[in-house]
This record gives C-alpha cells, structure tokens and sequence, in this order.
C-alpha cells in the first residue's frame, strides 16, 4: 500500500467512523422505540418461552395452594372470622356432674353484675312469633337477645341501628330487629325504620336492618330479652351467653373470675346444684357442631394431601428433566455473529 | 478452496436479506436475520456497520440517507450490479464451507 493511499484512508476512517456513528445513533433511536412498543409482545414471547415443565410446576402449586386456601376461609367464615376481634369472644357454658345445663335468667344477671373480665356479656334464647308476611301470616323463628348483643358481636345494619338500653326496659319492649332475608320477604321497603309489625297481634317498631349474610341463616326476627324483677328467681331458662373479653385477657384468667363467681353463688345457696361448672370456651370451639368441624377438618386434611401430591409431582418431574439432560430446560441457543 | 470464514457468513447473510427486501436499512436488516432464523441467528451492530462499509467500499451495496416511516434519518443500503455477483459466489462457497464441514463431522 503506498504512503499516500495510507494518508488518505486516515481521512476516509474518519469520515467512515462519522458516518457508523451517525447510523449506530439512529439504529439504537429505532430499537429503543421498537422495545417501547412492543412491550406487550415480549412479555408474551416470554411467558411463551417459560418451559413447559416450569408451567407445570406453577400449576400444580397454584391449585394445591388455592384448595387449601379455599378450604381454610371456608372453615374460618363458619367459625365466626366475620366478627371483629373473634379471638376476644367467648361462650359461657354451664354444666351439672358433666352434663349441659342450662343457663338461668338469675345465673346471667348475676354473672353479669360481678365478673370482671367482660367488656360486654349477652344472653340470647329463642322463640317464635306470628307475623303476616306477603304470603299471608306465618311463623318466624325469633331471637331474644340483650341489647347490645349486634354492637358486642360487631354486626353491620343495612338500615336502622342495635337496640339501645331502653329498648329492653317494659315499656319500650315492643321494638324489632329483621334479618337482612326477612326485611326482604317482607317487600325490602326502605323505609321501614319506624314502622310497625303485627306480631302475634301487637304493634312493634322496626328499628334496624341486620346486613345480608351470615344472619340470614339465623332467626328471621330479633327482639329485646327483657327481664323483670321475677326473673331473678327463675331457673327454668335455656339461656345462650356469649362475652366478649377485655383487651389482653386470656381465656385462663376469665375461667378464674367466672369460677370465684360460681362459687360465691353456690355458697350463698342461689343455686343448690352440686358439681356445678361454667366453662369459659372460645367461640369458634362453641358454635360448630363436632361433627361440622369433622368434616372442616378433613377436607383441609384432603386438601393439605393434594398439596403434597403436587410437590411430589413436580419433585418427579424435576428428577425426570434433571435426567433426560439440562439442555432441555435452556432457552434456544443463539449463535452471536462476529 | 473457497474463501470461507465467519465473516463471509455475515456479508453473505446481509447481501441475501437486501437481495430479498430490496433498500433496507441496518437496523432493517438485523431485524430481517433475525425473523427469517427464528432468532436462532444475531448480528451485532458493532459488527455489522463495519461490515456494511467494508461492502460498499467494494462496490457490492449502494448507500443512501433517506428518511424512515417514522420521519427519523436513517442510511439505506441496495444491493449494486457487483453484489448480486457476489452474492452468487458467496451462496456457492457457503455451500462448499457446508459441505466440508459436514463432511468432517461424519468423519468423526
């Protein structure tokens, strides 16, 4: 090559490396704008190039995983895990030489003046009224609860409010509470706060709406348990009581307060029962039937085995891929050009 | 012998792409390597733009600024008279470069 055609290619390199880095600008301008707009597409051109088996394993964790998931809100919503602070809530339960016994109307009122440990103490029990619905009159199931009971349980109204205080005093006994279903069957007026519901013949005031869901399953009507001065002596009554404890307090300690009250009572000959004992249980324990908690738990039990049948599953096909070569699990080999 | 080395390779590559889409620009042709191999080949715009220049140097490719659908300037290449030529030669040694490879391999 001679000198002077050396001198001048000098020249052109640098008018040619001009020239590449004008082009290079302008090629990486146009792939920058490529990989804005097809972001869409190279997501999907990845999730394409996921291995099959990765899928797979994705898979089989995503159902064994969502069962159990399923299962598991299943058995929390059927144990109360609707209520705010479920854990605080608990059921006073009463037994004789190991037998069910009954909670009187004596029994609660007096639980409720000298117990410490309740921020709130309800007693509910059942009956039944004649209503006149659209379909003509029939018998609703009601429940008969303290006021207060909705507000300690935290139950949301679709309208109206819980009873207040005086709502359980003999002259202003004569108000309702309707499940969200009911106020429905009885033509979902929005308006019915206020009004007035023949009940076995006497007029009652609707005051509050219970929101849809799980009341729905309970009692159609709700009225005040009231209590007078008679009911104090009376042993006859088949009361529910639930609690719900003060912030921090153990189930342990509540038994403790409730025993020392049993015992004074038992002292002073209030209740001549002998062998007689309340039992302080949490509510989930209380409000499921055994043989529905049975069921609960063997279905987490099914479900917890189909989770281990996926992981077994994928430990099988990873051992298999692991065999059958790595190369399988790589993407496409690309082959840079120089 | 054929003349055949990795960088014949890429101009053969590049002169088939502008032979089949006719102007094309450098970021064209990359994209055109790409598709038309299933990705399974890429070219290195370090590489290529060299390469590019080193062809229109031999006269094989024309070159022109011009501006793309986007309104961005951009150098368009077109094969010339030569190109197709070398094209020709080019097809040929890679099938020889093929060929003995092949033939190599099943020796082995």
């Amino acid at each position: 090559m001679s000198l002077i055609r050396r001198i001048s290619n000098l020249f052109a390199r640098s008018k040619v490396g001009q020239e590449i880095d004008a082009e290079l600008e302008s090629h990486l301008a146009m792939s920058d704008m490529a990989n804005q707009d097809g972001v869409l597409d190279r997501a999907l051109e990845a999730l394409r190039k996921i291995p099959r088996a990765i899928l797979v394993v994705l898979v089989a964790f995503a159902l064994g995983l969502g069962a159990n998931t399923a299962i598991f809100t299943l058995g929390y919503s059927q144990s109360l895990g609707l209520y705010p602070h479920p854990d605080e809530l608990v059921v006073l339960r009463s037994e004789v030489q190991g037998h069910d016994g009954g909670v009187s109307t004596g029994d609660f009122i007096r639980w409720r003046e000298q117990t410490t440990v309740f921020q709130d103490l309800h007693a509910s029990t059942e009956g039944a009224f004649r209503i006149a619905t659209q379909d003509g009159p029939e018998y609703v199931a009601a429940s008969l609860v303290t006021t207060g009971f909705y507000r300690m349980m935290g139950d949301r109204f679709s309208l109206g409010y819980d009873f207040i205080s005086e709502d359980g005093t003999p002259a202003r006994h004569r108000v309702v509470i309707l499940a969200h279903s009911m106020w429905k069957r009885l033509g979902a007026d929005p308006a019915i706060i206020g009004s007035t519901l023949l009940m076995d013949g006497e007029p009652y005031t609707v005051v509050g709406v219970l929101a849809p869901g799980l009341r729905d399953r309970g009692a159609p009507v709700t009225v005040p348990l009231v209590f007078t001065p008679e009911h104090l002596n009376q042993h006859d009554q088949q009361m529910n009581v639930i609690g719900r404890l003060k912030p921090g307090v153990r189930i342990r300690e509540a038994q403790a307060d409730v025993n020392a009250v049993v015992a004074r009572m038992t002292q002073s000959a209030l209740n001549s029962n002998q062998g007689w004992r309340v039992s302080v249980e949490p509510i989930e324990a209380a409000s499921l039937p055994n043989d529905r908690k049975l069921v609960l738990w063997l279905m987490l039990g099914v479900v917890a085995f189909v989770l281990l049948i996926a992981c077994v599953s994928v430990a099988n096909l990873l051992r298999l891929r692991s065999e059958a070569g790595y190369r399988h699990l790589l993407p496409n080999a690309r082959f840079p050009l120089e | 012998m054929a003349k055949n080395d990795l960088q014949g390779t890429l101009d053969l590559l590049v002169l088939k792409t502008l032979s089949q889409m006719g102007s094309l620009h450098g970021y064209g042709i990359v994209l055109h390597i790409q598709r038309a191999s299933d990705s399974l080949l890429s070219v290195e715009e370090g590489s290529l733009y060299p390469a590019l220049h080193r062809m229109e140097q031999n006269g094989w490719i024309g070159s022109e600024w011009a501006l793309t659908e986007t309104n961005r300037k951009a150098k368009y290449y077109k094969l010339t008279g030569a190109g197709r030529k070398q094209l020709q030669e080019a097809e040929k040694n890679f099938e020889y470069l093929v060929k003995g490879v092949r033939a190599i391999l099943r020796y082995a």
